[in-house]
């Protein structure tokens, strides 16, 4: 009886573990969902207690009943019911998701935030010399021949920065990252014209090594 | 009973892995699409490649038989279009950086050079000797670089190579088993690329030339302490220590300064002690000054620091810090590539940031010419439909050099204009439109 139950366990421990496998996703965009707290979260209850789905108190906390009027409002919208909102779900309430102090829609703006995620994806907890450093390399291959000439070319050239590859860059900045980005725009380099960087702690390439550093600092070593 | 119990189980249980297994294999197939719309990205970047070398070869021959500037000037500009073209398509792929670079480069350099020969075809130059030479060698090496491109893609066709599998290989040495593509690069099988020598700002042999505004003689570690100490300001400061130092274009010293209620990141030069930049550690101030205010603020600092007859220019406004540039002075023309950065505190007009790069790699005493338009004539070079609001002599930064320049700042359906007549030619050299954008007003 007791190999049975064992057997019976290992079984339906294995079918959970495949399906929770299979159907796992790294996501690391945007969505406000059950458990998220904030501004947005506050946002998207006004909007909705406005158009009648929400008659709770607008507290800030996403639980069961801002989750309920989601589900109602995306039913009577035509969007896919699950309760997440996601980018479409908040278009079609009129907000949006990305927060912060940077309104991409103005000139200049989306290049600034797409260096302040990769800033962030790349160097969060970092000195701040270090952040603006990551953005000083990013325009200097701008600058160079032997790279793409935009910011959204060098920063999604393929296998160039780890932020990319794996997602982290599109977690949300901080202030910090948003400021570095600026400056970073603005003609600050600490890093005396630097191509590259690497963490000499983990990197593996025998290459990148003989480059010339330029700026050593927290994690990274700057080179050219 | 029990028996009926365990049939549930057992059912319950089959159920779960069936259901497990068809997710499986249904997220596998969905990897499988992915994956290849990824490499049909790929494979036509290489197939872009091919064709717009092809074509530049064309236009190349044409281009040293051609008679008349227009056809020149045509063939000059589709020539470089499609050079940076090729150079974006190459970038596209997933493959060794160092592998490709001197390819990449190549493709930068032939589209920012066919485009210096547009400037110098359009004002009547012909291409003369050294020209002709250079497109030759060009048309050489395009041939070359379509012929193993096309070499690489029957490759691809015949192994299926599949680029998804394996990539990122940026930041490390080409493995034994190289792609076929990252043998153009290769010094033994790949092409001889040769260096470009054109005046232009991205000829190889790109004179940066030493900083013309550091004075002589070094500075220690110990001196650039009290430097980056008097430059922050004795009084506020609490404590100096050693930061990180920069090698590069401007070797530096880094000193960390602490303030009450901030930490300003500072770097001396090693060659006469001046600072190169300062950043602080943190910043979220209040805005209680003006604008005007601060740039007031800026400008009695930088004259306090000993940089002579500062003016202001652009600003941007962020995180409570008002980021103003300010250009010197030379008998009353503005020096634009003498420029530097002051970050000033908006809550108490305090000093916190600074930029001085370009002010130290340019700022001399200069030999400014007279002009040899008038103010009268240069204002006919500037199209009637601006309404002129001001003008000024100045210098700008032009392709690798510096021009002597009028500078008219001008209005136009609600948008402000600057346009730069060059004071000895009469040549519009460059026009700025003011944007108004989240930071403050740019110029682009």
């Amino acid at each position: 009886m007791l190999r049975q139950r064992g057997k019976i366990s290992a079984l339906a421990t294995l079918a959970v573990g495949i399906f929770l496998l299979a159907s796992m996703q790294i996501a690391f965009a945007q969505v406000v969902a059950w458990g998220s707290q904030g501004d947005q979260v506050s946002a998207i209850q006004k909007k909705l207690k406005q158009w009648g789905y929400f008659d709770g108190t607008v507290t800030g906390y996403f639980g069961q009943e801002t989750y309920n009027a989601v589900i109602l409002f995306q039913r009577k919208n035509g969007l896919n019911a699950d309760g997440v909102v996601g980018a479409t779900t908040a278009a079609a309430l009129g907000i949006t998701l990305s927060g912060g102090a940077v309104s991409v829609g103005s000139f200049n703006e989306s290049e600034v935030y797409t260096l302040a995620r990769l800033i962030n994806g790349e160097a969060r907890g970092e000195p701040y010399i270090g952040q603006v450093a990551v953005g000083a390399v990013v325009l200097n291959r701008v600058k160079s021949p032997s790279f793409p000439n935009t910011i959204s070319g060098v920063v999604y050239q393929p296998g160039a920065f780890d932020a990319v590859s794996d997602g982290q860059i599109n977690l949300q900045p901080g202030q910090d990252s948003i400021r570095a980005a600026r400056d970073a725009m603005n003609g600050w380099d600490p890093t005396g014209g630097a191509l590259y960087y690497y963490n000499p702690a983990t990197a593996t390439s025998g290459w990148i090594w003989t480059r010339q550093i330029t700026l050593s600092i927290g994690r990274h070593n700057f080179a050219i | 009973m029990q028996k009926k119990h365990h049939m549930l189980l057992y059912t319950f249980l089959s159920l779960a892995l069936v259901a497990a297994i068809g997710t499986a294999v249904y997220q596998g197939q969905r990897a499988a699409r992915v994956s290849r719309t990824l490499e049909d990205v790929y494979y036509s970047a290489v197939l872009e490649s091919i064709s717009q070398l092809q074509s530049m070869e064309v236009k190349m021959n044409k281009l040293l038989v051609s008679g008349t500037p227009q056809t020149g000037v045509t063939l000059l500009s589709d020539l470089s279009r499609q050079a940076w073209e090729v150079q974006n398509n190459l970038t596209i792929l997933p493959l060794s950086h160092s592998a490709m670079e001197p390819t990449v480069k190549f493709a930068s350099q032939v589209g920012d050079y066919t485009n210096a020969l547009v400037l110098k075809v359009a004002n009547g130059s012909p291409l003369n000797d050294t020209d002709i030479q250079q497109i030759n060698q060009l048309l050489t090496n395009c041939v070359l670089l379509s012929g193993q491109l096309q070499a690489a893609q029957q490759q691809m066709i015949a192994q299926s190579m599949s680029y998804t599998a394996d990539n990122s290989v940026f930041y490390q040495d080409m493995s034994a088993q190289t792609r076929p593509l990252e043998q153009v690069g290769d010094k033994d099988k790949g092409i001889d690329y040769p260096t470009l020598i054109y005046d232009g700002a991205f000829s190889d042999a790109r004179h940066m030339g030493p900083p013309q505004g550091l004075p002589q003689g070094d500075v220690t570690k110990e001196q650039a302490l009290e430097i980056a100490k008097a430059f922050v300001g004795p009084e506020r400061v609490t404590n100096v220590q050693e930061g990180a130092a920069i090698q590069g274009s401007i070797p530096a010293w880094g000193v960390t300064v602490a303030i009450p209620d901030d930490t300003l990141n500072v770097e001396v030069t090693k060659q006469g002690g001046k600072i190169l930049w300062m950043m602080p550690e943190r910043a979220e101030f209040t805005q209680t000054l003006s604008v005007d205010q601060c740039k007031e603020k800026g400008k009695a600092f930088l004259s306090n620091r000993g940089f002579g007859e500062m003016v202001e220019s652009y600003y941007q406004v962020y995180n409570g810090l008002a980021v103003i540039n300010y250009a010197a002075v030379q008998d009353q023309v503005l020096l634009y590539p003498d420029l530097v950065k002051v970050q000033v505190r908006m809550d108490n007009g305090d000093i916190v940031g600074f930029e001085g790069n370009n002010y130290w790699m340019n700022h001399r005493q200069r030999e400014l010419e007279k002009p040899k338009i008038t103010e009268a004539e240069a204002k006919d070079m500037v199209s009637s439909r601006l309404e002129i609001l001001q003008t000024r002599l100045c210098v700008i930064p032009y392709r690798g050099t510096e021009k002597l320049c009028y500078e008219f700042t001008s209005t136009w359906d609600n948008s402000q204009y600057l346009v730069y007549i060059d004071a000895l030619t009469g040549e519009e050299l460059d026009i700025l439109k003011v944007i108004e954008s989240e930071a403050g007003p740019l110029a682009a």
